[in-house]
C-alpha cells in the first residue's frame, strides 16, 4: 500500500522547503560574487606578474566553484524537501559540512596571499581578497547553526 | 616541534601544511587514518592534528588506536571538523582527543590550542 500525505503532513514539509528555497537565494550571492572578484584578483595577478601567486589563486578559483556548485545542488532541496522529506533531512549536516571544506580553502589560501602581498606589486590587490574573506564569512554565517561550538 | 596533519582533502592538507610551516612548525603529513595511525607511530610527532571525515579509518576510530598504544598514547591530539553541531566536540573528546577545532581554520585560534597542549615547547 502507497502511503498518501495528509495535508497535515504536508504542511511543515512545506514550510522547511520554501525555508530551503530562502537559504539558497541567500547563499547564491555572496557565492556568485566571490567566484567573481577571484576572477577579476587572477587576472590582476597574472597582469602583474605575480606568477607565483597564480597556483593558490587556481585554488581558490576551484574552491569558488566548488561552493557555487555546491550551492546549486542545494537549490534542489525545496524538491527533495517535498518529494522524500526523512532523506532530505539526513543530508541537512552533510551540505554544512560539503560547503565548509572548499570554505576552508578560500580562507586559508586568501590570508597567506595578503601575507604574501603586504607589500610589493601584490599589494593593491589586498582590498579585493579582503572583500573575498567577507563574502566567505558571510557564507558562514548563512551555513551556521544556533548549536555551532568554535 | 613536528606536528603530523592527518587530513585527507589535498586542497586543505597543502594550505594549512604552509601555513604552519611559516609559523616555524615541522609538518609530517597523511592522508587517511590509516597511514596517520602508522605515522603517529613511525614519526613520533610532538602534536597529531587529525582530521576526523577520513577514508579508511576516521578520525575517531584512528584516535582511539592511537591513544590505545603504549608508545603513542601521550601524543596530544587535536580533533579537526568541517561539522559543527554541539554533540562533534564531545565526540571528539570521548574518542580521545584532548582539543577540537572547527573549519574553517582559524589559524591564530589553532595555533593557541597547540600552544596551551605544548607548553614551553617553541614552534
Amino acid at each position: 500500500m502507497t502511503a498518501t500525505p495528509s495535508s497535515f503532513d504536508a504542511a511543515p514539509q512545506d514550510a522547511a522547503a520554501l525555508q530551503v528555497a530562502a537559504l539558497c537565494q541567500a547563499l547564491r550571492s555572496p557565492g556568485a560574487e566571490m567566484a567573481a572578484v577571484v576572477a577579476r584578483v587572477s587576472e590582476q595577478a597574472a597582469l602583474r606578474g605575480l606568477d607565483d601567486a597564480a597556483d593558490d589563486l587556481a585554488r581558490i578559483g576551484k574552491a569558488c566553484a566548488r561552493l557555487c556548485t555546491l550551492i546549486e545542488e542545494f537549490a534542489d532541496a525545496p524538491r527533495a524537501a517535498r518529494d522524500n522529506p526523512a532523506q532530505w533531512l539526513a543530508t541537512q549536516g552533510h551540505w554544512r559540512h560539503d560547503l565548509r571544506t572548499p570554505l576552508n580553502a578560500v580562507k586559508g589560501y586568501g590570508d597567506m596571499l595578503i601575507d604574501d602581498w603586504s607589500a610589493g606589486p601584490g599589494q593593491p590587490l589586498q582590498d579585493d581578497l579582503r572583500a573575498t574573506l567577507r563574502l566567505a564569512d558571510q557564507l558562514l554565517a548563512l551555513i551556521a547553526t544556533p548549536q555551532e561550538t568554535p | 616541534m613536528k606536528l603530523l596533519l592527518v587530513e585527507d582533502n589535498e586542497m586543505n592538507r597543502d594550505m594549512l601544511s604552509r601555513r604552519l610551516l611559516r609559523r616555524g612548525y615541522e609538518i609530517v603529513m597523511a592522508v587517511d587514518g590509516g597511514q596517520g595511525v602508522e605515522m603517529a607511530g613511525s614519526e613520533l610527532p610532538d602534536l597529531i592534528l587529525m582530521d576526523m571525515s577520513l577514508p579508511v579509518i576516521d578520525g575517531w576510530e584512528a584516535t582511539r588506536r592511537i591513544k590505545a598504544a603504549e608508545a603513542t598514547r601521550h601524543i596530544p591530539v587535536i580533533g579537526l571538523t568541517a561539522h559543527a553541531m554541539a554533540g562533534d566536540r564531545e565526540k571528539a573528546i570521548e574518542a580521545g582527543c584532548n582539543d577540537y577545532d572547527t573549519k574553517p581554520v582559524e589559524l591564530d585560534r589553532l595555533i593557541a590550542k597547540i600552544e596551551a597542549l605544548l607548553p614551553g615547547k617553541p614552534a
